[in-house]
């Protein structure tokens, strides 16, 4: 119901402004006939209730949708076509409300449903008291007596007018006089005519609809007015002086005992008398180049108001609702779709697509464009009759090699993947299929307390993969996350033969690992078949040829892992290169006597990807630092620690060595939070902030790692 | 004895009913159906106000006059017209409209501006 608010306000904002543009066009069509006016007021009309638009590049309207703002997206948003305007109301608000949450901002969307309440009760109360009015009048005329036709004399009239919808009636007062009555009846007739008698209640409906806009009701009062003038002028046209002098005269008689006159009866002295007889007495008919040029300004008008701007959202500038799309990789020789390469997605809420349709051909054309925008790729989504509808929604990602994809989701929930060169022009463009939505927690591991673990703890870590049937042999699925990094899923090579690869998704057991879970199982080497899959977790790029199946397999089997020649110190593994770093920072600055210990809480790793090479990578990761100074002799004692939101990013070379590229912490003190929000990823945020979700995990984790350092002493 | 006072409507149906008296209701619903456009439940209901006030009375049906024609004041009419219905016209939308009753120099100003372009001049 907020929606329909929100979109009515839009409407109103925009309807004010043609209002201003009425009025003035008013001023300029002083000599035009008047019914032009009402065409005009027409125009508006329809501008408020035309739920669409179309766009034209004639559009004079600001902005078409000047409060943007779905209940459930991040953070309310100004539009009104005025930069200034915009830039600080929109600065403002992003202060007030932060975005990345992807739950509903509860604030804003609580604010707007009380005005759309406050707006239907309005609605309410005005069509009730019109209503209400309208049925009194209705059985105050019970007993008029008929005169002729559909005209009638009552005495609840003290000022002639007409009533009805369906079958309009003329109702006269007893106290006319004769000389009167036949004008007072002709312009009656000429407002039933002109249909007045429905435009009137109609454009009070719309109005209490809008009834919050003031430019609206001055519309709707000179709309009025300017009715009564086209009247006048109907029956005046072909008057005689001596017979328009008359007229006025009727004019004035009938304003004397006058009362204030309703919006649904037509009334005959209504509006200011002596406008009236002006307007009247001084009445020429207009040349017909006059009537010309006002119609012609009349059709520009409808076209220049009746039409929204064209938006101009440029492709990678988008103001849509965005999230980022962590992972990006692609598997060759994809057997359900026919594409050599099949790309598989994954959003940062979770989401899962894989390519199913590419459309590059039918953008060939386009290689060459530059910046396209939003709208010139719905339009091209158009002409090729690809079923598109339009964008609601935006993820990016960018690769090492600097190609940026734009996954663009429709109303329908279809994703586009639009992949650019670096100079902005398309170099692929697919169609993707929504696959599900995956556990988030494996996006964001939530712990990597980096011990292998006994046997009873794999079992409380992974209890599906115990007590399997050996029956037909065992088969190990193993997939790469990174250079040195595998990652395995353990099965009954019979009874589950996976033709997806949905699994993949939900856990994964490290080699070491995977290798003490095999010895609970007393089982053969040679029934023990490892196979390498593809993941949709994982960016690393590789290929599923014979060659790199027999590695893995070998690799699996190794004691240890192979040891190129590296040089001294080098890091093969994140976790050590982690620690490395955190130990460089903090343990140097342990005061004299005590020994500073860290321990850390993994959110989210991201890796830029899709990686070009199948050697070079880029992977940062984002924790929480807890780092203590203990003092360590007999026993263990605390003394002086904190928590430290830390951010950093490392290098992988093709010898799968980490090297720290950058270290980022938010400040402490006044800054800290607004750091935390600038360097972590958006959705963890609230993660971070909250200690409660890992400050117990890694107290423990530190003092089993202080008291290892004092069995080692 | 006083004169009931009528309205303006109510004398029209007076005027069909000293014709016709004593006459059927049913008869005269269909009269009034004829000359003054009224729908039969209309018809009904002023009978039986007439009634109330003793302007008729309807006995079995038939209805005769209590009040002769002559004696019925036309003049009061007006008077009651501009009482009873003081102010009951429905006002939904008086924001620009802006009549108050026109004041006399109002009324004296345009009615000056209509007897001059009579007289020709502009």
């Amino acid at each position: 119901m907020a929606d329909i608010f929100l979109k009515t306000v839009n409407m109103s904002i925009s309807a004010g402004w043609i209002v201003l543009a009425v009025l003035l066009l008013r001023l300029i069509l002083k000599r035009a006939p008047k019914w032009i006016n009402c065409v005009l007021w027409g125009i508006v009309g329809l501008r408020l209730v035309m739920p669409f638009s179309f766009e034209s590049i004639f559009s004079l309207i600001p902005s078409p949708e000047t409060i943007s703002k779905a209940p459930d997206s991040p953070r309310p948003h100004i539009e009104s076509g005025v930069t200034v305007v915009d830039e600080t109301i929109n600065a403002y608000l992003k202060g007030t409300y932060f975005e990345g949450v992807t739950k509903s901002m509860g604030y804003f969307t609580d604010v707007t449903t009380i005005m759309a309440v406050l707006w239907l009760a309005g609605i309410i109360v005005l069509m009730f008291y019109a209503v209400i009015s309208y049925f009194r009048l209705h059985i105050k005329v019970g007993t008029a007596v008929l005169l002729r036709n559909n005209i009638y004399q009552c005495e609840a009239v003290i000022s002639p007018f007409v009533l009805g919808i369906i079958r309009p009636k003329i109702y006269l007062p007893f106290s006319i006089s004769e000389k009167d009555v036949e004008l007072v009846i002709s312009h009656e007739t000429a407002h039933i005519r002109r249909k007045d008698y429905l435009w009137k209640p109609l454009g009070f409906m719309l109005l209490s609809l809008h009834w919050f806009n003031p430019f609206l009701w001055i519309g709707y009062g000179l709309l009025c007015r300017d009715i009564e003038l086209a009247c006048d002028e109907k029956v005046v046209k072909e008057f005689t002086n001596n017979e328009k002098a008359d007229y006025s005269q009727a004019l004035l008689n009938c304003s004397v005992n006058r009362r204030l006159i309703a919006a649904c009866p037509l009334a005959f002295g209504e509006t200011g008398v002596k406008n009236r007889v002006k307007a009247v007495l001084s009445y020429k008919k207009p040349a017909v180049i006059i009537i010309i040029l006002a119609v012609t300004v009349c059709v520009i008008f409808g076209a220049v108001f009746l039409t929204n701007p064209v938006s101009e959202k440029p492709l990678l500038n988008s103001e849509f609702e965005t999230g980022r799309c962590l992972y990006s990789f692609v598997v060759s020789e994809d057997k359900e779709t026919e594409i050599n390469e099949v790309i598989y997605n994954i959003t940062e809420d979770g989401e899962v697509y894989k390519s199913f349709d590419e459309y590059t051909h039918d953008f060939l054309g386009l290689l060459t464009e530059n910046n396209m925008s939003v709208s010139d790729l719905e339009k091209r989504f158009t002409e090729k009759k690809i079923d598109f509808g339009s964008v609601t929604k935006v993820y990016f990602v960018t690769d090492t090699a600097g190609t940026e994809t734009v996954f663009m989701q429709n109303s329908r929930g279809t994703v586009f993947a639009v992949s650019f060169f670096s100079d902005g022009s398309v170099m692929s463009v697919f169609k993707l299929k929504r696959l599900g939505k995956c556990n988030t927690d494996v996006v964001y591991p939530e712990s990597t307390v980096n011990n292998a673990g006994t046997l009873k703890e794999l079992k409380d870590k992974y209890p599906e993969f115990f007590n399997l049937s050996t029956d037909g042999g065992l088969t190990v699925y193993i997939w790469q996350m990174s250079s040195m990094n595998y990652r395995c899923y353990l099965a009954n090579s019979v009874t589950e033969a996976f033709s997806d690869n949905s699994f993949a998704y939900t856990t994964g057991a490290t080699v070491t690992e995977m290798r003490i879970i095999l010895s609970s199982y007393n089982i053969k080497k040679e029934d023990v078949t490892v196979m390498a899959v593809t993941n949709p977790l994982s960016s690393y790029y590789y290929v599923l040829d014979k060659e790199y199946q027999e590695y893995v397999k070998e690799m699996f089997w190794q004691e240890e892992p192979e040891k190129t020649a590296l040089k001294e110190g080098s890091v093969l593994d994140l976790d050590a290169a982690i620690n490395d770093v955190l130990d460089e920072k903090y343990s140097g600055s342990a005061p004299e006597g005590l020994v500073n210990i860290q321990s850390y809480y993994l959110f989210a790793n991201e890796v830029a990807g899709p990686a070009s090479s199948e050697y070079i990578e880029e992977i940062t990761v984002y924790i929480v630092v807890y780092q203590m100074n203990y003092s360590i002799d007999t026993k263990i004692e605390e003394v002086e620690g904190s928590f430290v939101p830390t951010v950093m990013t490392f290098m992988i070379d093709e010898n799968g060595v980490y090297t720290l590229k950058d270290y980022r912490t938010p400040r402490k003190g006044e800054h800290f939070e607004e750091d935390v929000r600038e360097i972590f990823l958006p959705s963890i945020v609230h993660y971070v902030l909250d200690e409660e979700n890992y400050s117990e995990a890694l107290i423990e984790d530190s003092l089993f790692k202080a008291s290892e350092y004092l069995k080692n002493k | 004895m006083e004169i009931p006072k009528i309205f303006e409507s109510e004398y029209r149906f007076c005027l069909i009913l000293w014709e016709h008296e004593p006459v059927k209701s049913i008869e005269l619903v269909k009269l009034c159906k004829e000359q003054l456009g009224w729908k039969p439940t209309t018809t009904y209901t002023v009978i039986k106000r007439l009634s109330e006030r003793n302007v008729l009375k309807n006995e079995n049906t038939v209805v005769t006059s209590l009040v002769s024609k002559d004696a019925v004041q036309a003049a009061e009419i007006n008077e009651m017209v501009e009482k009873t219905f003081e102010g009951s016209i429905p006002a939904f939308v008086a924001a620009f409209t802006k009549h108050k009753k026109l004041s006399s120099e109002e009324i004296d100003a345009v009615q000056q501006m209509i007897d001059r372009y009579r007289k020709g001049e502009q």
